[in-house]
């Protein structure tokens, strides 16, 4: 594949290990903007773009998703971690006549808040970023004059 | 140097050290002949390398991949370990690790993946003036895959050290060096593209190894987790203690801080690993990075999970089949922490399933060594040496000659380092790299990402803060000196005093970018900002989404 910013039909991807040592593995190839200068090949207004309202729907989409989450989810995670520092005898505590400590099922909560997010960011990310993702983006190669 | 505790008769013998070094040599050869084996027909292949052609990796091959970076030595020996010596305070770590992916996945994965770079540094400095934030983030990479080093290679050392029953300090260290240049010439020969494969085999080797032996142990104790627990009991020192929070951290305000702390860099520390976030942009789509990071989520919650019965079986099964307490006697071994996952292999199926265990953990040690010494040469050759210092005009052949002295100098770098750590906890070194790299990229990445006044100042200033706030808070805190379990028990030059730097470095790193951002002359670039927002929401330009 080409690096990223070229033009994506630019022809043949450039040999870019060709002058590498044989059996090497090839270091990444970078794509740098101080030597390509490449900054805008498709001629996008992004700044107009970043204002139009399918774009803004997008990214709130996104953001309003994703940091209430992780303030919720990864929130509870540092209530579990004080509760261990500071509150250690409740969360040492067995529950009922087992050798089970209270801590561990709120461990597993956690660990079960993170397969809980993960699930509904998929969910989501299916459902309601990537339809708009995709017609915003093909929306801009066809306008930017990419085909 | 910490010493070796030779204070208890040892009841235990450390399986047979011929069947140990044939099936760790067996793995060496195996994990050598995938390497060359991929790269040479890499080579006949294409030009589309592993960078330019990430399409060549599917989510799930990818997702195996991350899993394998993330499951390094410090979680499979560090955090068994880490429980089996302080019981419910190792188990934290656990959570921690897990939890982590929160953020990576909702927040850093996709933006970054479609943002289309290759490394961290690029990233970084999409819409900054390049070179000095590309100089801050090579810095950063540099220092953070140092540290990861470090705790790789303490943990080779006492695994080896383990395996062929070594006990001496001298001996050990000569262990050291030695795996330290197989990892040179492992790194030299096989490069990044072998790694990878090695990754993915280990990955799966690693998790259901560790599966394999969790459920072992609960055959055992007849499924009964409680009388696990209660049999765990009576094999540790600390008795009823392990099931408390506190053993380790319990100790006064300092080192309750301290653990807090640790908190904060475990579930922070991951979206900002060079070589974790490296492996985003190896799939083709943003879709495709999504679903890597579910199948990593779903390997790594696995994992961490059974950690909890390897750690307490451990003390359960090492204890009692070897006649004292078993944390004592995981104490005693060479590598100390590190070998409980070893013994309690040893104790379940034998000098066989020791040996193979330890190959495992030794090809995750391989892995994951040589995939940081070649994030980090990269990062040199590529960021610092070509760009910075000579301005870009280098050509790919002097740049990867760079980039293979520079691995030849990180190895031996880390084998000194890998000498001085030797014998620490490698989860707690790792939680190290973990606070570094937290402090010193993750504020930056989210700014970049999701701040748009954020600018040039703002990231360099918050780089630098994160990363030199970090450093010198470690080198000046109880982990370092003035501590019988630090890395120069007899100096002691601590000023700080946690043992985890995260908690003060990072939101001092946070104030540091938006401080930088507001009070600089020179403001974000609107069209730039602009194009990566777009960018990284869309994934617009980034690989395959533009090619039909």
């Amino acid at each position: 594949m080409t690096p990223h910013t070229q033009l994506p039909h630019s022809g043949e991807p450039p040999e870019v290990e060709a002058n590498l040592p044989k059996h090497h593995a090839p270091l990444p190839e970078i794509w740098d903007k101080d030597r390509e200068g490449l900054h805008d090949p498709e001629g996008i207004d992004f700044i107009a773009v970043q204002n139009s309202a399918e774009y803004r729907e997008l990214r709130s989409s996104h953001v309003r998703f994703a940091f209430p989450m992780v303030i919720v989810f990864v929130g509870y995670y540092f209530v579990f971690v004080l509760l261990s520092t500071y509150a250690p005898g409740f969360v040492g505590a067995r529950i009922g006549d087992s050798y089970i400590p209270w801590g561990v099922p709120l461990g597993l909560l956690a660990f079960a808040s993170t397969w809980f997010v993960t699930w509904a960011y998929v969910r989501h990310a299916n459902r309601n970023l990537d339809p708009r993702s995709t017609a915003l983006r093909e929306r801009l190669e066809q306008k930017g004059g990419a085909r | 140097m910490p010493t070796l505790s030779t204070l208890t008769p040892l009841a235990v013998s450390y399986g047979n050290p011929l069947i140990n070094i044939s099936i760790f040599v067996v793995f060496v050869i195996f994990t050598m002949a995938v390497v060359i084996t991929v790269t040479r027909n890499a080579d006949k292949k294409a030009a589309a390398s592993f960078y330019t052609g990430g399409a060549a990796f599917s989510g799930r091959q990818n997702g195996l991949a991350i899993t394998g970076d993330y499951l390094s030595a410090a979680a499979f020996l560090g955090v068994t370990g880490a429980i089996a010596i302080n019981g419910f305070d190792g188990f934290l770590y656990s959570v921690g690790f897990f939890v982590a992916w929160i953020i990576a996945l909702t927040l850093v994965a996709e933006p970054l993946r479609n943002t289309g770079r290759y490394t961290m540094a690029d990233v970084l400095s999409f819409r900054m003036e390049s070179r000095p934030v590309r100089t801050a983030a090579a810095i950063s990479t540099l220092v953070i895959s140092f540290v990861y080093l470090l705790a790789q290679m303490a943990g080779a050392g006492g695994l080896v050290a383990l395996l062929l029953g070594i006990k001496g300090t001298v001996g050990q260290n000569l262990v050291i060096g030695v795996v330290g240049a197989i990892m040179i010439a492992y790194v030299l020969i096989g490069g990044m593209k072998g790694t990878t494969w090695v990754q993915m085999i280990k990955a799966v080797l690693l998790v259901s190894g560790a599966t394999i032996m969790a459920i072992w142990v609960l055959v055992y104790a007849n499924f009964n987790v409680s009388a696990l627990l209660r049999d765990a009991i009576a094999h540790h020192t600390g008795g009823e203690a392990i099931l408390k929070p506190g053993l380790q951290y319990g100790k006064d305000w300092a080192t309750k801080l301290s653990f807090v702390s640790l908190a904060i860099a475990l579930v922070t520390g991951p979206s900002g690993l060079p070589h974790v976030l490296m492996r985003f942009y190896t799939v083709p789509t943003a879709k495709e990075a999504r679903r890597s990071a579910v199948w990593a989520i779903n390997l790594v919650g696995l994992f961490f999970l059974v950690t909890f019965i390897l750690g307490y079986g451990a003390i359960w099964l090492v204890g009692q089949n070897g006649g004292d307490m078993g944390n004592t006697i995981i104490n005693g071994a060479p590598g100390k922490a590190n070998a409980a996952a070893p013994l309690l292999a040893l104790m379940l199926g034998g000098e066989i399933m020791m040996g193979i265990i330890s190959g495992v953990a030794f090809a995750t040690i391989l892995a994951v060594v040589a995939g940081l010494t070649i994030t980090a040469s990269a990062s040199f050759a590529h960021d610092i040496y070509n760009n910075v210092m000579k301005g870009g005009n280098v050509d790919a052949a002097a740049e990867v000659r760079v980039a293979r002295i520079t691995s030849v100098i990180i190895g031996i770098l880390a084998v000194i380092g890998g000498i001085f750590a030797n014998g620490q906890n490698i989860a707690f070194l790792i939680s190290l790299a973990f606070g570094v790299a937290a402090s010193a990229n993750l504020p930056a990445i989210l700014f970049t990402l999701y701040w748009r006044r954020f600018n040039t100042r703002g990231s360099v200033w918050s780089i630098y803060t994160g990363l030199i706030t970090s450093v010198v808070l470690i080198a000046f805190s109880p982990a370092i000196s003035g501590d019988k379990a630090a890395f120069f028990p007899g100096a002691d030059f601590a000023w700080f005093p946690l043992t985890n730097p995260t908690i003060v470095a990072l939101p001092l790193a946070f104030l540091m970018g938006w401080i930088g951002t507001i009070t600089a002359k020179n403001t974000a670039d609107k069209a730039l900002q602009a194009e990566m927002e777009v960018r990284s929401m869309t994934g617009l330009g980034a690989g395959e989404a533009v090619v039909h």
